[in-house]
């Protein structure tokens, strides 16, 4: 597999989100502005393939039984030292999204492409997979997150361009909106690209 | 019979061991970085603060570490029976007494909310309000961030008598609201519910706090 096809496998075709249903409690839970879903999903992004390249690295090394811990102290080290780039660099991201970073940890996204595909593979491929597992994730977040601002504050990225005629959904700030915007996002790609595919 | 040669990767110890070194590893990755980037947070922490506390006053912010030094005293009192020093900003113009400004605390849904809160001289009416920190959910509760909300509270009176006073909310697109009313966020009740809380309960600590110390 070239490095290209192993990114569209995981960005697209294997999906994390909508293919393997991991990541949801933060697909629900940030998607309200498309600027936390963007600064989230490039988090979730790095943390991916640095983790999944270490991981990697030392798999031919790490014993079985323990290899859990091993790529759980992994993931947990990267998520931390983004959270301290973003408080150091980008402290207006962090401070928004202040809560969330930490739970890049526990996103059953890092642990299944760990387990998957880090584990098994060289440190280049496993880091490839990362990038597009992140950019998948990040790929499902924006969309969610377009619908939501849009309807909800009349804006995309924060920039407002729907007058004060459009009266703002409340709803699509709310965490029930993230669950309808989800389900009809997989209803639409499996729709479209997975059922048909098997008739 | 000949004893079978164990690979060191086949003994018990060797996933303790390896679990050990690799542990110390990134713990180590970790203090570094951490080290690394501790001065620039503290250095924005402190801006962000000096910023609030002239903002608190209506103070110019246009060279914020200047300013500070030349409008704000930072004092501190000690309550009777209390080992913690409670700090407060003085904010001076013209030799004139603007007010004092508290760091108070509060229990949001999610977590601690820290705001800054400035009264007039007299404990009377407070100046302005911020919110320093807060881990409300980002869209809703966190906007009790916004400056109309915030700005909501400033000249509002805080004290009728000796009686701290306690704030109604409304509705957030209500008309003509009263001196004692503040308009809530949208789906955000309980985030709002716990910025009133804590500027009453944090000015009746404040207030009672000075009463007897001074």
């Amino acid at each position: 597999m070239t490095k290209i096809d192993i990114f569209r496998e995981a960005a697209f075709k294997e999906n994390s989100v909508w293919r393997q249903v991991l990541g949801i409690c933060s697909a629900l839970a940030v998607t309200n502005f498309m600027r936390n879903s963007l600064i989230m999903g490039l988090g979730v992004m790095f943390s991916l393939a640095l983790s999944g390249f270490t991981i990697s690295l030392i798999r031919n090394h790490t014993p079985r039984s323990v290899r859990m811990m091993v790529q759980t102290l992994i993931i947990a080290s990267w998520v931390i030292i983004v959270d301290l780039f973003l408080k150091a660099y980008i402290p207006d991201a962090s401070k928004q999204l202040g809560p969330y970073v930490g739970l890049i940890i526990t996103n059953c996204i890092l642990m299944g492409r760990a387990e998957a595909f880090a584990a098994k593979n060289t440190p280049l491929d496993s880091m490839v997979d990362g990038i597009g597992a992140g950019f998948g994730y990040t790929f499902v977040l924006l969309i969610i997150s377009l619908f939501r601002e849009v309807l909800g504050f009349g804006s995309v990225f924060g920039f407002t361009f729907l007058g004060d005629w459009w009266p703002r959904w409340s709803i699509m700030a709310m965490a029930p909106s993230a669950f309808f915007m989800l389900s009809i996002l997989f209803w639409y790609i499996h729709q479209k690209y997975y059922i048909q595919v098997k008739k | 019979m000949e004893k079978e040669k164990v690979e060191f990767k086949e003994t018990r110890a060797y996933p303790v061991i390896f679990m050990i070194v690799i542990t110390i590893i990134f713990v180590g990755i970790l203090a570094v970085f951490y080290h690394s980037t501790k001065g620039r947070v503290e250095q924005r922490e402190r801006i962000e603060l000096q910023k609030a506390v002239l903002n608190a006053f209506n103070l110019p912010t246009d060279n914020v570490q200047e300013n500070y030094e030349a409008y704000i005293k930072e004092l501190s009192f000690k309550q009777e029976g209390q080992e913690e020093e409670i700090t407060y900003y003085q904010a001076t113009k013209d030799e004139e007494t603007l007010g004092n400004a508290f760091i108070i605390f509060g229990k949001g849904l999610w977590g601690g909310i820290t705001a800054l809160i400035a009264y007039t001289p007299d404990y009377q009416n407070i100046i302005n309000f911020a919110i320093i920190n807060q881990s409300e959910t980002p869209g809703l509760g966190g906007r009790i961030t916004e400056e109309w909300f915030t700005r909501q509270f400033s000249d509002k009176q805080i004290m009728t008598g000796n009686e701290v006073n306690k704030f109604d909310m409304v509705a957030e697109n209500a008309d003509n609201i009263t001196s004692t009313q503040v308009k809530q966020i949208t789906g955000a009740s309980l985030s709002s519910r716990a910025v009133l809380d804590m500027i009453t309960n944090e000015s009746q600590r404040i207030i009672q706090t000075l009463k007897e110390a001074l």
